[in-house]
């Protein structure tokens, strides 16, 4: 994650994040989220704050709380080791077009809009290559489900 | 139900966290109100968890800062309390249909009336040149006829307003429609709440229009 600043914000931002995730480890619950992607999305919440630092008082800290679902967790079926190899299996399916697209949105902070200026794509394709990669994960995602 | 859901474009946007204040305070509020959205979101944060343990490069952060993440870390206790959704009692009353995301930017603020026949929140962003606010329209009252110059996205909060695109309910999303002209109503029932993101100042057409454009454009409006 190079947390779309310099370097020495960046170092800054992994600092944060592993303070996070020392403080936060006992709360961590596996059945909800691999550790990956837990550590992940402290990381990206701690960029955020960062972003926003002239701006005290919002935290993604309540960020966190939109993703506090209340109804039940369907992917609480499935161990979240299980369900993390199987979205590293479904993501293997994608075409390097279409993993290009999500990695550039993740690793160097490009909103699709950016993606599309710096590749010289027009807008329409970038679009049509994230809904076709996040419909076969959906898609596949969603069938597994249902068949448990 | 959930009928008009943010396109995947946003949503990824959204779950890299690249989105600017304005756009990602709209799709949080969407997503805080639909499940399949919220679902997708997940796994998209699974997938940057996937591009992270197979990129080893991604988190490097060098020796010295490890050092010090690692001496600092000798001073904190750990915290052992599951994050808990913070919740403002003294706005509830005011605000008791806004997603826990919206409360922070409301506080202190009360509805005032618009040019239009509507009420405003307009909310404040730093660093952000999205014009970002909650508008809030009686049944059966809509917005001046107008057209986009660019991006504007909407979220309903409560109630529900109808144009010649479709029919939107709490928590559906809308991504302006461009160069059409649109003139949204408010649906009987409640009032309907809406959350709306402009990238740019609005062009109103029609004669009020002509005569208004030029405020709207210094921002008097």
């Amino acid at each position: 994650m190079k947390g779309g600043a310099d370097a020495e914000s960046a170092q800054e931002v992994a600092q944060e994040a592993m303070i996070m995730v020392w403080r936060k480890a006992a709360s961590f619950d596996r059945t909800r989220a691999s550790a990956a992607t837990w550590i992940y999305t402290i990381a990206r919440n701690k960029r955020i704050d960062l972003l926003r630092r002239s701006r005290p008082g919002i935290e993604a800290e309540d960020w966190l709380t939109v993703y506090a679902t209340d109804e039940p967790d369907p992917d609480k079926s499935a161990s979240a080791g299980q369900t993390y190899m199987r979205m590293k299996e479904l993501m293997q399916g994608l075409s390097a077009d279409q993993l290009l697209v999500i990695r550039k949105a993740f690793f160097e902070d490009k909103t699709h809009t950016a993606i599309a200026d710096e590749l010289a794509l027009p807008l329409g394709t970038v679009k049509s290559r994230i809904r076709l990669a996040l419909g076969k994960l959906r898609e596949a995602l969603d069938r597994e489900e249902k068949e448990k | 139900m959930i009928r008009h859901h943010a396109p995947d474009e946003l949503l990824l946007d959204y779950a890299a966290g690249v989105l600017p204040e304005g756009p990602a305070l709209a799709v949080a509020l969407h997503v805080a109100l639909d499940p399949g959205s919220r679902r997708l979101v997940r796994r998209l944060r699974g997938v940057g968890g996937v591009l992270l343990d197979e990129d080893p490069g991604a988190a490097d952060m060098g020796e010295a800062a490890l050092e010090e993440a690692l001496a600092r870390l000798e001073d904190l206790p750990t915290d052992d309390t599951p994050v808990a959704p913070t919740v403002r009692k003294d706005l509830a009353s005011d605000f008791d249909w806004a997603p826990a995301a919206l409360l922070p930017y409301v506080a202190g603020k009360s509805w005032r009336r618009a040019f239009g026949g509507f009420d405003e929140i307009r909310l404040d962003l730093h660093g952000d040149l999205h014009r970002v606010a909650l508008l809030r329209l009686q049944p059966g009252e809509g917005l001046p006829l107008h057209r986009h110059v660019a991006n504007e996205y909407t979220v309903v909060l409560q109630g529900g307003y109808t144009d010649n695109t479709g029919n939107y309910g709490v928590g559906d999303f809308a991504v302006g429609p461009g160069a059409q002209e649109h003139r949204p109503i408010a649906d009987p029932g409640a009032p309907c709440i809406a959350l709306i993101v402009l990238e740019r100042p609005i062009v109103l057409t029609g004669f009020w229009g002509r005569l208004f454009n030029p405020l709207l454009r210094r921002g008097w409006m």
